[in-house]
């Protein structure tokens, strides 16, 4: 009798390969989408990312095709519905063909939940929410059901798992955006099981960025010494958990919620 | 509606009964009108939280007892039926806790912390719930903490006692759901009693940290838990079991 292998194992490091792979990864241009358009990158992925601003675009394809990675970029607005159209159809000229999709563009405003604009809250529901909401029904619908495969990677926040103490600032709209997609992922990862799609979700902590530079000069000292870690994310520290959800090593996780805060949400 | 919330002609057992939970607990359900049995440790306490449950008009019964004794938790509950005739309602409320680091925490005292919080709690459930399934209806509460969901340093018996006790009572749920009974967990933030209370104002900085995180930005009084242990208790919470409710200001909210 032949010898059977105890395994029918694939090496690791063919697992987490996305050679010949198409990632798009929305608000790509800096922070946290940069970084994990940069790891998904430089394990073979063409990326694709998006942004508002033309030029910020430039300079991070620039940055990213200096690292070796085959990346392009398309300037719009995902908080749009015809901004999100206009991407589609160009990314069907482009490439006709989306593997992961990272759902990261997003927004916040500050305010106190008493006085709150509803402007404020609808722009940023629209960019935080509505925005994934229609980029990956249009992806999923045209390339990765189709396909029987495909990855989704929501960048929900630490924000969306919890509230704050009202010293740390208002942020309502976005703390709800982000609740939402939460559930989102987990609802969105039971509907398209079936068709072979994972859909998972990373929950930042605080991160140095643009978008939290205004609250973090107010509260860094506070998060810092609530963190089990006792620092704020850097810019590696998303890349290893987004190529996880990305890559077949994680093909069987779906659905869940990974918290990157240096343990910040568990005390 | 608010009869609903009425424990007339119900009996209760409260373990940790001599300590300033148990005895709020107590009078909290007397109050609402069932006769209750007082166990625990300290005679000179349940005498005293014995005087107030019979203030109301309720019947109390004394029970010296230690939660962690298998043979006298038998005894007690065989004292309690004998002098009651049934339990309807019982609130697993003995816990202690242990604010060692890991390296300084010996194990005699997280074997105690893990005795008398989590096998105290199985060794009553286990004495009364026969009964309990016998009249197809009973309600279990447990006393958790905000450590049921979270963690914090210097807490570690502490903490993984209180989230095994609200993961026992989801388990035992399930087990006792087709009897018609309900096994629920309150989750409560550092409570005012006796025995902190002059730690409290003497070094408040030790509780800044729970304080800062509070939504309502103060510590829990002992009448803050009553609410819902009453609520549970009751018929008002019937479809309720599994669950753990925080009653923390907004502590785990945040």
């Amino acid at each position: 009798m032949a010898d059977k292998p105890l395994l029918q194992s694939v090496p690791l490091k063919n697992l987490f390969d996305l050679s010949g792979q198409v990632a798009v990864v929305t608000g790509g241009s800096r922070g946290l989408g940069l970084q994990i358009a940069e790891a998904l990158g430089e394990y073979g992925a063409t990326i694709v990312i998006t942004a508002r601003k033309a030029d910020e675009l430039a300079e991070a394809v620039k940055y990213l095709q200096g690292l070796g990675i085959k990346a392009e970029s398309h300037a719009g607005d995902m908080g749009k519905p015809e901004g999100v159209a206009a991407f589609i159809e160009w990314l069907g000229q482009a490439h006709d063909r989306v593997d992961i999709l990272v759902n990261n563009a997003g927004t916040s405003w500050g305010a106190t939940a008493e006085d709150h604009p509803i402007d404020g809250w609808n722009k940023v529901m629209a960019l935080n929410l509505t925005g994934p909401f229609l980029i990956t029904q249009a992806i999923g619908k045209r390339w990765m059901i189709p396909k029987g495969r495909g990855r989704v990677i929501n960048i929900a926040s630490v924000e969306g798992l919890q509230g704050h103490h009202v010293s740390m600032g208002g942020m309502l709209a976005y703390s709800t955006s982000k609740g939402g997609l939460v559930n989102f992922t987990r609802a969105l990862a039971a509907e398209w099981g079936r068709y072979g799609i994972t859909v998972n979700a990373l929950a930042p902590g605080y991160f140095p960025s643009k978008l939290t530079e205004w609250i973090l000069q107010r509260i860094e000292t506070y998060v810092v010494e609530h963190t089990p870690l006792g620092k704020l994310g850097n810019d590696n520290d998303l890349k290893g958990a987004a190529l996880l959800f990305a890559s077949d090593a994680g093909g069987h996780i779906t659905g869940q919620i990974l918290a990157i805060d240096g343990g910040a949400t568990i005390i | 509606m608010t009869d609903r919330f009425r424990l007339d002609g119900s009996v209760a057992v409260v373990t940790g009964a001599s300590g300033g939970v148990g005895s709020a607990g107590a009078l909290a359900l007397a109050e609402a009108g069932a006769d209750v049995a007082l166990v625990g440790r300290n005679r000179a306490k349940l005498d005293e939280a014995a005087k107030s449950v019979e203030a109301v008009g309720r019947r109390a019964l004394i029970v010296e007892s230690d939660v962690t004794d298998e043979a006298g938790v038998t005894r007690s509950a065989a004292t309690i039926l004998d002098a009651f005739g049934k339990v309807d309602i019982l609130f697993n409320n003995a816990g202690i806790t242990s604010p060692k680091t890991l390296a300084d925490l010996p194990l005699e005292e997280w074997r105690r912390v893990i005795d008398v919080n989590l096998t105290g709690a199985y060794l009553c459930a286990r004495a009364f719930a026969p009964g309990m399934v016998a009249r197809k209806h009973g309600r279990i509460v447990n006393m958790g903490s905000v450590l049921s969901g979270r963690g914090m340093a210097n807490r570690t018996v502490y903490s993984a006692s209180k989230a095994g006790l609200a993961n026992f009572g989801a388990a035992l749920a399930f087990e006792l759901g087709p009897h018609g009974i309900t096994v629920n967990t309150i989750g409560a933030t550092v409570m005012v009693t006796d025995l902190n209370r002059e730690l409290i104002r003497t070094q408040p900085q030790l509780y800044q940290r729970v304080l800062g995180r509070t939504a309502l930005g103060r510590l829990g009084e002992v009448d803050d838990a009553t609410g819902v242990l009453v609520f549970l208790a009751s018929d008002a919470a019937r479809f309720i079991t599994g669950q753990t409710i925080f009653v923390d200001g907004g502590y785990t909210a945040g």
